[in-house]
């Protein structure tokens, strides 16, 4: 009895902190939105910002900046956060390993292998179509590390997908290295590797926003069920839970959304480690709040990134993914240092 | 042992036979006969001109590489005692790499003095060598091999993004030189490097192969190491640095070749077994045969023209890692 209360007591607080963090979240990603369209390489009074917005005008140089330029790049960083950081948190959750991640675990590579095929053999492919191949590209990729990780007697363990995602990844960026060298495409593929949503235009958003949704729809449906599979294969079972379409649609979040990321801004990793874990430390782990707290916390950090990365050194731009890659390994260095040693299996 | 030091002979006459048939691949087409004549000191002008200043230098660097990578994985392999263990893997060869990116965007420029890229790459490796295994342990804790490869794969991400940074700075001409680097390209093709390298190979490669009885000891575990009278630590970094400084040659003037110090090991574990005093110089040769098949099909096979070698390395070593990694 007294168990019972006290779970009930934990839950009631654990929603208190959701709600705290899901406002202190969403008002800071305001300010910070704000922030983000009001700074930057040209000068734009809060005037021009709030006409730009509202009462456009396409002669004007200022409302054209706020409209096609800044205000696309702003929903662009939102997605990807959103989608990296969701990514992330339904990938720990499916393969109970803390330290997944669509980038480090390699499922990029097989977006970014996807693109650059596409920006050489097939140049004038439509965005549709790039999201596509980008997609399948993920999907190849993600399936042949499960599939190594899942063959062998131990199964899969966190080691075992961090290794056998990073062999895919060396397999599949070498392969891209390649014919990247051959085609003499050195420098425009170090632009797209370094990480940017620089180019983002209102394509873009438009394009990917339809499925962006439809994975984060799906991923939230399926948030419940992950909370019951985080308690392991058989209780979940027991419970009545289909594992199987679970893990099959929580795969398929993770691919479309990882892949929507790659084509906005590029490989970026450690987004998806860094959010959930920070999420997970205040919400606990019930993944209905868990997701939509990574969804805003996730946003407020890469649109916070983004914004140093542009005036960090204005006129000129920081690579976002090369800044986020430079915070990230710090605390993936930290969380391994925390995991128990078992954890890793070593 | 007299099976091991058997199968090394073969094995070293094995590389021989790759190394001639090696001399006859390349756009310059030359008869064995003409080969051999020019080899030992017949021949004519162009056929001298295509053996001794294009292709010799490079095989001798590609066997080079080899030996450096594959006996500073086995040295790595046998500290740890971890199979996934390796110049790449945990992060050494990428922080090598970092120096010499550093260097090359500071002075922009892509030649150099044959010592200095070495001692850069060595540097680098050892510093980042020491950060990983600082970070990567704990006092508290005991060693743990698995955490310390992890950490090494995060390390070199950050390196990666770092010098990512460093070449944006660059030109086109240094960027894709840098590129070529770090995708592993036999670049150091002249005669005063390959004499450093040989030499810094033949150092280190003696003082390891000196330590191969206490990394025997090691391999059996760190407590019966320490009955057996092994001063652990000291032989731990002793070891260590032989193995930073194979790797940050090869690194210097091979470029990074990721998979080449984790496969070279295990192929040559599965031939001569695990006596670290046959092993050392059986894996540098698996190593050096499969640099240069790798570099044969570069220079032979038109497709393949103007790719890095280490593209095709990693190409053929992966499924063969993944198929290790799935035995595991």
């Amino acid at each position: 009895m007294r168990e019972k209360l006290r779970r009930r007591e934990r839950k009631l607080y654990n929603g208190t902190k959701f709600v705290i963090c899901m406002s202190v979240g969403c008002g800071l990603l305001l300010i910070f939105m704000i922030g983000f369209m009001y700074f930057g390489a040209e000068k734009i009074s809060f005037a021009d910002l709030w006409n730009g917005l509202f009462h456009f005008d396409e002669g004007n140089f200022n409302h054209v900046v706020v409209r096609d330029m800044r205000l696309p790049r702003l929903l662009a960083d939102i997605m990807v956060g959103v989608s990296l950081s969701v990514a992330g948190a339904v990938m720990q959750g499916n393969t109970k390993n803390p330290m997944a991640d669509s980038g480090i675990m390699g499922i990029s590579s097989g977006s970014i292998f996807a693109v650059v095929f596409m920006m050489i053999f097939l140049p004038d492919a439509s965005r549709l179509e790039r999201i596509g191949y980008s997609c399948l590209g993920a999907g190849i990729s993600t399936m042949m590390i499960y599939l190594v990780a899942f063959i062998g007697k131990k199964g899969i363990t966190p080691e075992r997908m961090v290794l056998s995602g990073m062999a895919i990844s060396t397999l599949f960026s070498s392969i891209t290295s390649g014919i990247v060298l051959k085609e003499g495409l050195t420098s425009e593929m170090l632009k797209y590797t370094a990480g940017s949503s620089a180019n983002a235009i209102w394509m873009d958003v438009s394009v990917s926003a339809p499925f962006f949704l439809a994975g984060f729809a799906l991923a939230l449906m399926i948030s419940r069920s992950l909370t019951v599979m985080n308690l392991g294969d058989d209780v979940s079972k027991g419970l009545g839970a289909n594992t199987a379409i679970i893990k099959l649609s929580s795969t398929l979040v993770v691919l479309v959304l990882s892949a929507i990321a790659v084509i906005i801004i590029g490989p970026v990793g450690y987004v998806g480690l860094m959010v959930p874990h920070i999420v997970r430390h205040f919400v606990g782990t019930d993944y209905r709040l868990v997701l939509p707290s990574c969804a805003v916390l996730g946003a407020l950090f890469v649109v916070v990134v983004d914004l140093i990365a542009r005036i960090m050194i204005a006129p000129l731009e920081f690579p976002v993914g090369i800044l986020i890659t430079m915070i990230g390994v710090p605390f993936f260095i930290f969380v391994s240092r925390r995991q128990r040693g078992d954890a890793f299996g070593g | 042992m007299l099976r091991g030091t058997v199968i090394n002979i073969v094995l070293a006459g094995l590389l021989l036979i790759v190394f001639f048939f090696g001399c006859n691949v390349g756009q310059y087409r030359m008869s064995i006969g003409k080969v051999f004549e020019t080899l030992f000191g017949g021949g004519d002008e162009s056929s001298r001109l295509a053996l001794f200043e294009y292709r010799l230098p490079r095989l001798c660097l590609a066997i080079l590489v080899g030996l450096g990578m594959g006996m500073s994985g086995v040295v790595m392999q046998d500290l740890l005692h971890n199979d996934l263990a390796s110049p790449g893997t945990l992060g050494v060869s990428a922080g090598s790499g970092l120096l010499v990116t550093v260097y090359v965007a500071l002075l922009q420029t892509n030649n150099s003095s044959a010592i200095l890229l070495p001692v850069l790459a060595l540097l680098g490796g050892l510093g980042s060598a020491g950060l990983i295994f600082l970070l990567g342990t704990s006092r508290k804790k005991r060693l743990q091999p698995t955490r310390l490869i992890m950490t090494g794969v995060a390390m070199s991400s950050a390196y990666g993004a770092v010098g990512t940074f460093m070449m944006l700075l660059l030109d086109d001409s240094q960027l894709e030189f840098l590129q070529r680097w770090q995708a592993g390209e036999l670049w150091g093709v002249r005669w005063d490097y390959i004499v450093v390298f040989a030499i810094w190979i033949l150092l280190f490669g003696f003082m390891t192969y000196r330590g191969g009885r206490t990394l025997n000891v090691i391999n059996v575990g760190y407590d019966i190491a320490r009955g057996l009278g092994v001063n652990v630590g000291r032989q731990f970094i002793y070891l260590s640095l032989c193995a930073v400084a194979l790797s940050s040659a090869s690194v210097a003037f091979g470029g990074n070749f990721f998979f080449l110090g984790l496969i070279g090991p295990h192929i040559a574990r599965r031939l001569v077994g695990t006596d670290a005093r046959v092993l050392l110089p059986a894996s540098g040769i698996v190593a050096g045969i499969i640099v240069l098949l790798a570099d044969m099909l570069v220079q032979g096979w038109t497709f393949l023209a103007n790719i890095p070698t280490g593209i095709v390395i990693s190409v053929l070593s992966v499924p063969y890692f993944l198929y290790l990694l799935m035995k595991a």
